[in-house]
């Protein structure tokens, strides 16, 4: 199962068509709390996470769920390129 | 805190150029005063007084270099700002394209989950098209020179009513009635066209940020040689840390984002670059649950008796 954090509806669809049509089953969360709630309460393989998030940013969310020593592979996906972003993910 | 590499250059720069100029040159200027106090021969004198007036010309020149370095650093810093926020705004619709394009390849979605993908994609293109239309026109406005912006007399009423008419059209979803209070022959001087989408802004931006029992006030009254326009409204205000950049382009309230309302931060960037152009002033007051905002533009006196001719306030 790969939970995809993304709170732009259109991305979201388009990353979970796409990850149906290559065989994978998926969630979506569309904020930093949803996204926390879901990484905590479901067995995840991936979670492709996104910075820019209503409630919790993307760092927090990562943040928490490492916090809870869930060492569930995590890839941020964010149209936020800068140096610092990068470095803090 | 952030500070961005190029910050942090910045301020070692700064650091090197105070203690390669000041250092020596406070050393030099202690040397000159001490020439001119127990100096007793004219070239000594004289060999002092130059020692000064070079130590003079090196601080002055300390302070213009702080001053053009520092102000070239704060343009650099607001033009990448302005390009790391257009990019980021460009890139997610963007790339929602072509994910929902990829997912289309090869014909293997249900017939329910491509007619969803096609709803995005039109949705999608719309909001860039959108986005695009609205980044060009404010660059242009912002560009535009100061003499080409229209000096027209507006009546500040007939400005009102159609900002009103405008925010109508924009709430059909949720018509909010707005509270009218404009003085009587109140006239104005500008750029009528504009500046009814600055107004119409702001009260869509007041009926946007606010709960569903929604109080929109809009008055307009003269304030000596000014007219003044006031947008209110009882929405969820403005925190305090968001106040100073509630202007800039593409910056959003983390506070208004967290509320999910649509927006990408290009309304009040609009208002002000129009209330500018138009030789206005615009500012605003904001605590949770009260929020006004203020335009002020020159006022048009009208005097009576035979001449009627108009004076513009300046």
């Amino acid at each position: 199962m790969i939970l995809i954090v993304e709170d732009d509806d259109a991305i979201a669809t388009g990353l979970a068509l796409n990850l149906k049509l290559a065989g994978h089953r998926t969630a979506i969360a569309r904020d930093g709390d949803d996204a926390i709630a879901q990484a905590l309460a479901t067995e995840l393989d991936l979670i492709l996470l996104d910075i820019n998030l209503p409630k919790r940013n993307g760092l927090e969310v990562l943040a928490a769920v490492r916090a809870a020593d869930n060492l569930v592979p995590v890839i941020v996906l964010s149209a936020r390129d800068g140096e610092f972003d990068k470095v803090a993910a | 805190m952030r500070f961005p590499p190029a910050n942090i250059q910045l301020r070692r720069a700064q650091l090197v150029l105070m203690l390669a100029i000041l250092v020596p040159t406070i050393l030099m200027t202690g040397v000159g005063v001490i020439l001119l106090v127990l100096g007793s021969g004219i070239t000594t004198l004289i060999s002092g007084l130059l020692v000064l007036t070079f130590c003079t010309s090196g601080i002055t020149g300390y302070i213009l270099v702080q001053i053009f370095v520092t102000r070239g650093a704060g343009l650099a810093r607001v033009q990448n700002d302005f390009t790391s926020a257009v990019s980021h705004e460009l890139r997610t619709p963007i790339t929602s394209i072509t994910l929902l394009l990829e997912s289309l390849r090869d014909d293997r979605l249900s017939a329910s989950d491509r007619a969803e993908v096609l709803t995005l994609l039109a949705r999608e293109t719309k909001r860039l098209e959108t986005l695009t239309d609205k980044v060009l026109e404010l660059s242009r406005l912002e560009t535009r020179p100061r003499h080409v912006w229209p000096q027209g007399i507006v009546d500040v009423r007939d400005l009102v009513d159609e900002a009103v008419g405008m925010f109508d059209a924009a709430t059909l979803s949720n018509p909010t009635p707005i509270a009218i209070d404009v003085e009587r022959d109140l006239k104005a001087v500008g750029d009528r066209d504009t500046l009814i989408r600055a107004v119409g802004n702001l009260l869509h931006n007041a009926w946007k940020y606010s709960g569903p029992d929604k109080q929109i006030g809009i008055e307009a009254h003269a304030m000596g040689r000014r007219v003044e326009i006031l947008v209110r409204d009882n929405g969820f205000g403005i925190e305090r840390d968001d106040q100073p950049s509630i202007y800039e382009q593409f910056i959003r309230g983390r506070a208004i984002n967290d509320t999910g309302i649509p927006g990408v931060g290009l309304g009040l960037a609009f208002v002000r670059t129009i209330v500018r152009g138009n030789r206005g002033k615009l500012d605003f007051e904001s605590e949770p649950g009260r929020t006004t905002f203020r335009i002020r533009l020159r006022r048009v006196r009208e005097p009576t008796g035979q001449a009627k001719q108009i004076a513009v306030a300046s």
